[in-house]
Formats: structure tokens, sequence, C-alpha cells
């Protein structure tokens, strides 16, 4: 299985200590090359970090690059970056890891399948690749930076409500 | 698209038609059809044209406003400026003005100031009189300094732009996109300079279509008028004096005016002779403020482009790093100051 990726996903992983995780994940992860190199640079040699826990640089064919042009001029809000995963995921057919608002609705409107921060962190549960107790963890660091991370608070709560009820 | 990317970043580099054929080893005319958009260059020419032009093929599809319309003003018929320095003048304002224009696509075009100034009208019997007019179409007092002329401008509706561009014979250039007008300048200029420019660049604007105000040195001369009137010059300065430093400096600081403007604003009011104008150039020279006068003012920046994107981040309409894309900045600068909790 493969997935292209936003930066938006790693981002925010990385603001809560959590990077590592994402590449537990039963997929391999895609992004343009340029978006690694010249978008995740902050912290300095994120993107190279990346690179090296598995991420894989991919270019930009003819079709994608005329798709990723008709999208930036299509969907003013997304960044051109958002545009290329959107056109890479599209061309190739692979499910889009995006937490963006904006990119998911383009992503609906295309017809690209989307997996958000939390749909990760479900699947890293629900395929044992993490244990209950970080999945707990994550979720309290995710409900801790929601608004800086515009994560969906409810989603988390939720969570956090049925991992309780399952302890009390 | 990335017609325009090609020909903005090929001007930026200063590079001839034939200079980037020449690189990427194909005709003059193919890169002239990609630039004018009339053929579009597949992925692998894309790179090719990317590296020659020491960018990135992210930048060369950055998102450019099609539907924009630019009125351009003229450079002044003695300019040193390249004619190619003159069109990278020109693509950096489009350039500029389609990022800002995103921001108001996305916000909707409400968020502007209506532009609602009255042009219908003839510049005064001397340059004096026409600085005062120009004050007034404005809603600037008639006396006394204009205070932040950037944001009163603004608010006007006229779009400052300070252009970060490496070229020092540029200073200012104006025109309108649509309706709109904008005034350009040179971002590398010290505050005062820039607000100088800024209203000779207003002269031209609203006064240009009277033949007394076409020349630069008119233009210049009204200029110097607007930011010190005449009553003003008189009664901070003096009606006769021999000597400017001193006192002269914090009064050119109050008006927000360079030492140099000053000064050719005393003489012009008959506040000092030629003779003490002179004595007052050598003495500039000897100081290098000729060349470079040390800037006393803080910048005026102008706020409505930053302003309108963190409104479109904070409200949750763009992420950080469209924002970040569509200001050219990195995404930490504006995180900082839309989430300094986070940071």
């Amino acid at each position: 299985m493969k997935y292209v990726c936003d930066t938006n996903v790693f981002d925010a992983y990385q603001k809560i200590d959590a990077i590592e995780e994402l590449f537990l994940l039963n997929a391999e992860l895609l992004m343009f090359n340029e978006t690694i190199f010249q978008e995740l640079i902050d912290p300095l040699g994120f993107g190279n970090e990346l690179v090296s826990f598995g991420l894989i640089p991919v270019e930009l064919s003819d079709e994608e690059l005329i798709l990723t042009e008709e999208y930036i001029g299509r969907y003013l809000k997304l960044s051109k970056h958002d545009s290329i995963a959107l056109a890479i995921a599209k061309e190739r057919n692979l499910t889009l890891l995006t937490g963006d608002k904006n990119l998911r609705k383009a992503a609906n409107v295309e017809r690209v399948s989307v997996k958000g921060s939390i749909g990760v962190l479900d699947e890293l549960m629900d395929t044992g690749k993490i244990l209950e107790e970080r999945y707990i963890d994550i979720l309290r660091r995710f409900k801790k930076s929601a608004k800086r991370l515009r994560l969906p608070v409810k989603e988390i709560v939720l969570r956090l409500r049925i991992y309780e009820k399952q302890h009390e | 698209m990335i017609g325009k990317n090609i020909r903005y970043y090929r001007l930026m580099r200063n590079m001839s038609l034939n200079a980037l054929a020449k690189t990427i080893g194909i005709t003059r005319m193919a890169i002239s059809n990609y630039e004018n958009s009339k053929r579009t260059p597949d992925s692998g020419m894309i790179v090719k044209i990317a590296e020659s032009l020491g960018v990135t093929v992210s930048d060369l599809l950055s998102g450019r406003n099609e539907n924009l319309e630019f009125r351009h003003g003229e450079f002044r018929r003695n300019t040193s400026l390249t004619k190619r320095s003159q069109e990278f003048v020109r693509q950096s304002v489009e350039e500029y003005i389609g990022r800002f224009y995103t921001i108001i696509e996305i916000l909707g075009d409400k968020v502007l100031p209506e532009f609602s100034v009255n042009t219908d009208f003839e510049s005064g019997e001397n340059n004096e009189h026409s600085a005062l007019i120009l004050r007034k179409i404005l809603g600037f007092p008639e006396n006394g300094p204009v205070g932040n002329l950037v944001s009163r401008l603004e608010n006007l509706g006229i779009l400052i732009i300070y252009l970060d561009i490496d070229i020092r014979e540029f200073s200012g250039l104006n025109g309108t996109v649509g309706d709109r007008p904008y005034i350009a300048v040179n971002a590398d200029m010290t505050p005062e300079r820039k607000r100088f420019t800024i209203v000779h660049e207003l002269v031209h604007m609203f006064l240009q279509s009277d033949q007394s105000c076409g020349d630069e040195r008119t233009c210049n001369q009204i200029a110097g008028a607007f930011l010190l009137g005449l009553e003003d010059a008189l009664r901070e300065l003096g009606p006769r004096r021999t000597y400017l430093v001193g006192d002269s400096i914090l009064v050119a600081k109050e008006y927000g005016i360079s030492m140099g403007c000053l000064a050719r604003r005393a003489r012009d009011c008959g506040i000092v002779n030629q003779s003490n104008y002179e004595n007052y150039c050598r003495m500039a020279s000897a100081r290098g403020w000729r060349k470079k006068e040390p800037a006393r003012i803080p910048e005026e920046e102008p706020l409505l482009f930053r302003q309108l994107v963190y409104r479109a981040v904070s409200e949750e309409e763009i992420s950080i790093r469209k924002g970040a894309e569509i200001l050219k900045v990195m995404p930490s600068v504006i995180e900082k100051d839309c989430y300094p909790e986070a940071v």
C-alpha cells in the first residue's frame, strides 16, 4: 500500500513528538521531492530526517504537472504543494494523507480518498503498530495542541471518552 | 502560469531570451513561446528551465492571477534602468499584486477599501498650491506633518508595495490594477526616501494630466512641498537662516523627510540662499549623506496585505503554509504571530 502525504500530517506529528510512529504504518509514504527538501525545513533538516525514516521522494510526471496547474487555478485556498500532493494522489489513484480542511474538501471533489491525522492514528492502533497507552498519549497531545494543529477536537474527545469508559 | 513565471525568474536573473535558450540548448523562439503561453513545456523541460534559472519546479508552478488588468506608468525618459530591468520591475509588481489579489479573492473584495478619491481637478497656480490641492484631495490637513503616509493611502484604497528587488536604480513606479491605483517603491531605501518617492508618484498619478507637472523636477518640488509646506517650513525653520543642521534634523524627523529634502525646501522657500544651500551640500557630502543619508524615522510598513493573510489564517480559511506562500515568508513567521502560545 502507498499513501501520498501533504506537509500538514508531518507537521502535526512532529509538533507532538510522534513523527516516528507515522513510519510504522503498513504503507509506503510518498511525497514530491521538492516538497520534502524545500518545505520541510523547519526544524532544520526535517525533510532529510523523514527520508531517513522511510519517506519516499517522487518526481512529477507530465500528467501530474498539468493536473497541478489545473488545481492551482481551481482551488485558490490550497498551497501549491497541496495541489501537487492532490495531483499525485489523483494520477496514481492513491490515498492522500492530510489534515488540511481545504485539501480534504478538494480531494472529495476530485474523488481522491483521504486519511487524516486521527485516521492515521486509528490505523496504527487497529493494526497493532502502537500500544493503547501510546495511542491515548498521542490523542492527549493532539487535544492539547488541537487549535494550533487545527485538529477536530470532537473526534479526539470522543475517542478519549470511549477509552475512559472502557477503563471505568 | 508557467510562462509568466519563466519570464519573471529570467528577468530576475537578468538573462536574455537568448542566454536562457543557449543554456538549455533550445531556440530563443521556444523560450518565447513558453513565456507567452503559446506552448507548454513538458516536465523534463520544466526541470531544465528551473535548473537554468536556479529555481525549483514548484517556483515555476506558483499561481498567477490571469484576470488582472495592469496599466503601468512610464519610467522617466532619462532613467538609467535598462529595458530589461524596467520589464523586471513591472513583472515584479504583477507578481506581488497577483499574490495580493489571491487573498482578496479568498476573503472577498469587500475587505479592500473602496478607492473613491476624486481625480477630476486641476493643478495649482504654482508648486506650493499644487501640493496643497493634493493634500486636500487625499484628506490630509493643510498644515503640519502628514503622519503615517502609507497607512493613510492604504485606507484610501491605494495599494502601496515595497518591492524587494536588487536594482539600485529603481526608486518608484505607479500604475493601476483594474481601477485601483498602486504605487511601488524600492524596499531598499530609507523610510524618508520611500515617503518622498511615494508622494512623487502621487503627483504623477494625480497631476500628470497637467503638462506643467509632467517633469521630474516639478514632481519633486511638489512632493517636497506636500511633505513640508511653505507655512510649516517658515514656522519651523524661521524666515531666514544660514546653517542647516541641529534643530533642522529634528524638523526633518518630525516631517518624515530627509535632510536633503529639507535643505531643498529651505532653498525653494527662500529660507536659505543658494550659497548657504551649497554649503549644506558640501557638509552633507563630507558626511556621506548625499550618497546614503541615515534613516531617522521608523519604517512605515504597508500592513494591509499581511493583515488580510493573517485574518485568513486566524479564521482558518487557509493553512499557515498557504499564508506563508502568499506572503513569501517562512511558515514559522506566521505561526509566531498567529499562534504565539504554540511557539
